[in-house]
């Protein structure tokens, strides 16, 4: 009993937390999508390139990113 | 609740998208007597409510506007500074060589045939607006301030029995669950600062007429202030711990940090992303209720357009949805306040946290 309740008390959150924490998840892949993608074209521009490849690379690496924050912010 | 208003706005979309294409159809064949201009355009329409504008609008009343002028203050390279009433650049009117383009939504200097774009400080509705519900938070507090000196020690009254539960509820449920005991109070101030202004704009939003009407927190240069506020707060107050978390972060293999420092990059994107977040859920949230309830307000004039009846005929299903809606919005209204206090605090919280 005793531990249950300093268990609560732990785990004790503010009301809407969980609405909070998972409402942006979407919001933040997407701008975490937006900036690699931004800023491989940028880089390309910048660079004179022929071939896009920052564009490519940036942009497959912003999705597997905004993934991997999606998952660390589920496991904390 | 988020569903539901998914699913709303998609059945608007489609409720546009498909008329509109019957219409086209329809706009082909009758190209030649009737002109653009008499057709109702309900991205127009809503864009034009949720917009900033130079006048605060009121109604229409057989194409003749009536709206409150508002002071319009530009600098200008080529002739200095400026200060007129709006109502000078009414009607497309030229003032000095300004004009006010609607497309754009801007003020355009001529000079010699050429377009300018003059540096434009003017007072504009959301500007105007925010200055009322600063009026309106300085009145509620200084009076409820005074009231607690008046009664010391006898139950609150009035005003005050309305304010005392939302603020011991910030401070109780909000600020010390997320910073902790010790350091929540120096957060105090601006959270429920924020939280406050946050809300009496929401409601503010709501209320179709003056003082109310404009578009605050729906306007995303306007919560973008608001998310920079959050993010200079969290740099400057973040201590060694939380610094170390970024640069540094325990239990990370080393070779995620040397040679290619890619965790810290990582994190630090991740303190651009937090503010950035902020910025897009409120402007959202708001800006899609307002969307909502004035779609539901074009259905009537599509509708009317078709038909005169079925124009009366759907304006009663219509109202009855956009009452629902605006109680939606009225508790959408108080969640977002929250939800964005919230997560500053959290911010606030990580910052701050010592090391265990």
């Amino acid at each position: 009993m005793q531990k249950k309740e300093n268990n609560s008390q732990e785990n004790k959150k503010p009301p809407l937390y969980n609405y909070a924490k998972y409402s942006g998840i979407a919001f933040q892949m997407v701008a975490i999508i937006l900036i690699g993608v931004f800023g491989g074209m940028k880089l390309d521009e910048y660079l004179n390139l022929k071939f896009p490849v920052f564009t490519v690379i940036l942009s497959i690496v912003s999705v597997f990113l905004s993934i991997y924050y999606v998952i660390r912010d589920l496991l904390k | 609740m988020k569903n539901i208003r998914f699913i709303i706005i998609i059945s608007l979309v489609l409720l546009f998208i498909i008329p509109s294409y019957i219409f086209a159809e329809e706009h082909a064949k009758d190209e030649h007597h009737e002109t653009k201009e008499n057709k109702f355009s309900p991205g127009d329409f809503i864009f034009d409510h949720i917009g900033d504008a130079h006048d605060w609008h009121f109604l229409t009343i057989n194409g003749h506007h009536i709206s409150i002028p508002l002071p319009i203050i530009l600098y200008s390279e080529h002739s200095g500074f400026h200060a007129f009433w709006s109502t000078k650049l009414a009607h497309e009117h030229h003032y000095k060589g300004f004009h006010l383009d609607h497309e754009k939504g801007k003020i355009i200097e001529k000079v010699h045939g050429e377009e300018y774009l003059p540096w434009d400080f003017s007072i504009k509705k959301n500007v105007m607006a925010i200055f009322i519900s600063i009026a309106l938070m300085f009145w509620i507090f200084i009076s409820v301030g005074k009231a607690y000196k008046r009664n010391a020690g006898l139950a609150p009254k009035g005003m005050q029995s309305f304010l005392e539960p939302i603020i011991l509820f910030i401070r109780d449920d909000l600020a010390k669950e997320a910073i902790g005991e010790k350091k929540h109070e120096r957060f105090l101030p601006f959270l429920l600062s924020i939280f406050f202004f946050i809300l009496i704009n929401n409601l503010l939003g709501l209320v179709p007429i003056f003082p109310g009407g404009a578009n605050v927190t729906g306007n995303i240069a306007v919560t973008m202030v608001l998310a920079l506020f959050t993010f200079t707060i969290t740099t400057i107050v973040g201590n060694k711990n939380y610094w170390q978390h970024i640069f540094n972060a325990p239990g990370v293999p080393w070779w995620l940090k040397i040679p290619v420092p890619l965790m810290p990059i990582i994190e630090i994107m991740g303190m651009f992303t937090k503010p950035f977040v902020l910025m897009i859920r409120l402007f959202a949230n708001i800006s899609a209720g307002h969307i909502i309830v004035m779609g539901f307000f074009s259905l009537i004039f599509i509708f009317g357009q078709m038909n005169v009846v079925a124009g009366y005929g759907i304006s009663i299903v219509t109202v009855a949805f956009a009452i629902f809606m605006t109680f939606l919005e009225f508790l959408v209204a108080f969640i977002q306040a929250y939800v964005f206090t919230l997560l500053s605090a959290l911010y606030f919280g990580m910052a701050t946290e010592e090391h265990h």
